[in-house]
């Protein structure tokens, strides 16, 4: 292959490598989460403070939002036929991840402020 | 047996509708046969047919919600009153008789014929009985659009997406030891809509009179472009 389009092969492939990550980060934090005893805000900050759990989730966030974009694209691309229609909520549903995106890495960067 | 039939007339002004019939059929009867039986009562019914047997795929049709060919489908065992329409999503010409140039188009754009780059030889191009076999399971198809039709995502984008058959025949030149159009073939595949349109929703094996298992042949071109990736 030329290699010049791989909109359709990389989305694809991306859509499973989050997917498989996803899998693994949620069965490690049911295990994690299931051994903390987490009573208050507090425990909370202190698991999450972790650097080990704060990347580990970060990447379970950005895995989820490109999972989502991939997903949301594909349902767009096949229900939403006008082409304006269409860019039109392609945009609004990556607005709103970026804002989700921005919203949660906020989060996990006040952490460790 | 009970029927009830999709009747359209575009000459008439009406709209489409159900028309209901009524045939004495005997044990063994294909629904092929029905069909013609009936059209003997009412030399109106139009439908395509021809060889019979399931080799020429002209009298693909949905019965009772399921894509079939009328050849060899038993009027046996079929839920009454027998509800016969034409393929789906496809614009109807008359009563079962669809227009299948979305198909056939799609079918055209995947060039389905040997691309060979290399001076001819002067006699046969051989494979092996090892690449020969590799042709199992795609060669059979009579593209009868039986599964094209029956797959959502072709109903949505029949104009982009190229649909389980004409992927199925994709994969039978990109797996073929003599073709040397495999880059131009994967460059033309890759995008969101021409092969991953598919979300592997198998309406295509389901409803395949053949048996055969597009599914299949569109992970084996995903695998073959995450390969030639590397």
């Amino acid at each position: 292959m030329s290699g010049r389009h791989l909109a359709g092969l990389r989305g694809w492939l991306w859509q499973r490598l989050t997917a498989l990550y996803l899998l693994v980060y949620l069965l490690l934090a049911a295990v994690v989460l299931w051994r903390a005893e987490i009573r208050d805000h507090a425990d909370w900050v202190a698991l999450l403070g972790q650097p080990a759990v704060s990347v580990a989730t970060a990447l379970g966030l950005a895995a989820v939002l490109l999972h989502g974009w991939i997903g949301l694209r594909d349902i767009v691309i096949d229900y939403v036929r006008p082409a304006p229609l269409r860019l039109l909520v392609h945009g609004a549903v990556l607005l709103s991840l970026l804002l989700l995106a921005a919203w949660s890495g906020l989060i996990l960067v006040r952490l460790h402020a | 047996m009970r029927f009830s039939i999709y009747r359209y007339q575009p000459e008439s002004g009406d709209a489409p509708s159900m028309q209901p019939f009524e045939l004495a059929v005997r044990p063994g009867m294909m629904l092929r046969e029905a069909l013609l039986a009936l059209r003997d009562t009412d030399p109106t019914l139009a439908f395509r047919h021809s060889c019979g047997e399931g080799v020429c795929g002209s009298d693909a049709m949905n019965v009772n919600g399921r894509n079939v060919l009328a050849c060899t489908t038993p009027v046996d065992g079929l839920k009454e009153p027998v509800q016969i329409r034409p393929l789906p999503g496809m614009p109807v010409v008359r009563d079962l008789i669809v227009d299948m140039e979305p198909f056939f188009r799609q079918y055209r754009a995947i060039q389905p014929y040997l691309q060979v780059n290399d001076p001819l030889p002067e006699s046969e191009q051989r494979q092996s009985p090892t690449e020969r076999q590799r042709l199992d399971g795609l060669y059979e198809c009579i593209l009868c659009g039986c599964c094209s039709t029956a797959c959502p995502s072709f109903w949505w984008n029949p104009d982009k997406f190229l649909g389980p058959a004409a992927l199925l025949q994709a994969w039978r030149f990109l797996a073929d030891s003599r073709d040397q159009g495999r880059e131009a073939r994967l460059d033309f595949l890759e995008g969101p809509f021409r092969l991953f349109r598919c979300h592997s929703i198998m309406n295509c094996v389901e409803v395949c009179p053949k048996g055969l298992n597009p599914t299949r042949t569109i992970g084996l071109i995903r695998q073959m472009m995450l390969r030639e990736m590397g």
